[in-house]
């Protein structure tokens, strides 16, 4: 069985390699749009590095994005975009991970909360504004990906809130697919302060923020009376017991529910692999069949056979 | 720390130009040992040892058998482990500049020029601007082009880069709408930042497009103007002007009028002026005058430029299963040889 042929059968397989031209194959790619928080709770240290030491929940954001960029395959392709209070905006349309990762490494790395031009954070609205901001730059196939904490500072009134389950009932403008990345730990922290240079002053105290819904609530439950002026008087008593509002926590429940009533998945931001298959779920990636290189197939046969030229004998004997 | 891991990458690309796409494959580099405890012949058990006689010839030609072996293993195994060589720059000279982009993203660049809500015919500034701008790159080959946005605070949208990809992708961001007011002070010092750590290889310039001007304070102005003769950058400045309001080449009517908080436009004209570099402004309030601005733009800036020829990564693969193959074809050879 030692015989010559076995290595023929090698050449042979390999000289179809080198002339296999690339077919055209079904393979997956992903285009998403990743918006980001960049509101000053994002500044809590809540996560670890890989060294043990706190990085911010922004940080965190940063290092697990690119590392998930990096694992992407090629020709998918990643925008970037950021919000605070209730606007998002865009700072590219996506752009290809491979060949331009070095300039979404770079734009990734210089996210700042510092770009923020205004302090609130209305994080519902901001849902509601990014997947307007879709239609608007025509990403309608881009899955959105929203990464925040759910820190609504100050407290939204419900009686406000902005419908999006209507929006995304597909009736006049398609629906947006995507995810809401909840950043942050389930327990409360302490939110830091940074003057005009970006050095930390300390932390928010309860004073620094308001600790309640500031416009009014009807007295009747689920009865929307309009516009209720803005009145502390009318702002309810019970509303002034929770007052943490000046520390920060991940709002899982709260993003679960926007999450729902939007069509969007959620997932808790841990580690940077569960990211990446929590965005690379099915539902996300886009079949197209592209050019392919197939040529490692008879490579990897001809590697089979040069081996089986060196096994003894016996091996294939049967006596 | 993430930043270590970072240069550890880079400096390793420095160094060398190949990588491997799929490296774990590289494992099988251990079976290119096998010739050297089996061969492809079969044993043959000789009757007397003294009539196959040790010499250094048979020494040396078992030896090269066996490294041809290992060869055909090794190249095998680098072409499936997808050898390829980096993306690699060549220098050139031709003529361009570094140029960058500095993007008002304020409210009022949601309106036409007409200060009107824009429909169908009459598009926002900004989406002129975008497609204008978008334009211009594309018939720049040679230019450094980078983005930064501004409105109540500036941010870096993309870095100097030769991919035009990149620049039209941030120069996109112009169709997504303006954001607060308008701080070009900030703007313009992170567009200098850009030029920190950059060689001077070529003219830089910073295009501030912009609808709407703000007071500088003395100490934004001091910052203006040490970093802009630091970095040695020229301006221009393409001011959307709105239908009827100021701008520019405005005139008070009263010298009462004549103060930086009435007239911003004017006075951030006359500072810009006082810096000591080459400045040009434009004033312009139709697509026709922002083209014809951007092609006085393209004219002057041609100064001898070196810039970078990015040649993609290029796959190696074919060339390794060629070499393995030309491996295996002599190994058949020797084979066809043997002694039957």
């Amino acid at each position: 069985m030692k015989s010559i042929w076995i290595l023929i059968i090698a050449a042979l397989l390999l000289i179809s390699a080198v002339l296999l031209p690339p077919l055209p194959f079904p393979s997956k790619h992903y285009n998403y749009f990743f918006i980001i928080d960049i509101t000053r709770s994002m500044n809590v240290p809540d996560y670890l590095n890989a060294e043990g030491d706190p990085i911010t929940r922004l940080d965190k954001i940063k290092f697990d994005v690119l590392s998930v960029i990096q694992q992407l395959p090629c020709g998918s392709r990643v925008g970037l975009g950021v919000f605070t209070e209730r606007t998002p905006t865009m700072l590219y349309s996506p752009i290809e991970v491979c060949s331009d990762y070095s300039e979404l490494r770079k734009s990734i790395n210089s996210l700042d909360w510092r770009m923020a031009w205004v302090a609130d954070s209305n994080i519902i609205m901001a849902l509601y504004n990014s997947l307007e901001l879709m239609h608007t730059v025509s990403l309608d196939n881009t899955t959105l990906v929203f990464f925040t904490d759910g820190h609504e500072a100050p407290p939204m009134n419900p009686n406000s809130n902005p419908d999006l389950a209507e929006l995304q009932a597909g009736e006049s403008e398609p629906v947006i697919k995507g995810i809401i990345i909840g950043t942050g730990d389930h327990a409360l922290s302490r939110i830091p302060k940074y003057d005009q240079d970006g050095i930390n002053v300390g932390y928010y105290t309860a004073e620094d923020v308001p600790q309640g819904i500031m416009t009014g609530l009807s007295v009747n439950h689920g009865v929307k009376t309009g516009i209720v002026p803005h009145n502390p008087r009318h702002v309810r008593r019970e509303n002034k017991v929770d007052s943490t509002e000046h520390l920060s926590k991940l709002r899982e429940d709260y993003l679960k529910t926007l999450a729902e009533q939007a069509k969007l998945h959620y997932h808790h931001l841990q580690s940077s692999d569960g990211l990446l298959s929590a965005l690379t779920h099915q539902d996300f990636s886009e079949k197209h069949t592209q050019k392919t290189d197939l040529s490692y197939i008879p490579a990897a046969l001809a590697f089979l056979f040069l081996v089986l030229a060196y096994l003894p004998d016996k091996l294939f004997r049967r006596q | 720390m993430p930043a270590i891991g970072w240069s550890r990458k880079v400096s390793i690309e420095k160094m060398m130009n190949f990588a491997f796409s799929h490296p774990w494959v590289l494992m099988l580099l251990l079976l290119g040992l096998l010739p050297f405890m089996m061969n492809v012949f079969h044993h043959r058990t000789a009757s007397w040892n003294q009539l196959i006689p040790q010499t250094s010839t048979t020494k040396w030609l078992d030896w090269t058998i066996k490294i041809m072996g290992l060869l055909a293993f090794a190249s095998l195994t680098f072409g499936l482990a997808g050898l390829y060589q980096t993306e690699q720059t060549f220098e050139r000279t031709g003529t361009g500049a570094h140029i960058v982009f500095v993007l008002d993203r304020s409210k009022s660049m949601n309106e036409t020029f007409g200060g009107r809500v824009p429909d169908e015919n009459t598009p926002a500034k900004r989406q002129i601007a975008r497609d204008l701008l978008s334009l211009f790159v594309d018939e720049r080959p040679h230019d450094l082009f980078g983005v930064v946005g501004f409105s109540t605070q500036p941010f870096f949208i993309s870095p100097l880069t030769e991919h035009k990809s990149v620049t039209q992708a941030a120069i996109n961001s112009l169709t997504s709408p303006g954001l607060a007011f308008t701080n070009v002070h900030k703007g313009l010092v992170m567009g200098l930042s850009y030029f920190k750590d950059q060689p001077y290889t070529g003219s830089r310039v910073i295009v501030l497009v912009s609808d709407g001007a703000a007071t500088l304070d003395h100490r934004s102005q001091k910052t203006l103007r040490e970093w802009f003769q630091r970095h040695r950058a020229s301006l221009y400045w393409l001011f959307l002007r709105t239908e009827g309001g100021l701008g520019i080449t405005s005139e008070p009517e009263t010298s009462a009028d004549d103060n930086p908080r009435i007239m911003p436009e004017r006075h951030l004209d006359k500072f810009f002026h006082t810096l000591g570099i080459p400045y040009h402004s434009f004033e312009v309030d139709t697509p026709e005058s922002l083209q014809q601005a951007l092609s006085k733009l393209d004219e002057l800036e041609n100064a001898p430029l070196v810039y970078n020829e990015l040649i993609p990564r290029n796959s190696l693969t074919q060339l390794c299963y060629f070499i393995a193959l030309l491996f295996v074809l002599t190994l058949v050879g020797v084979k066809a040889l043997e002694a039957k």
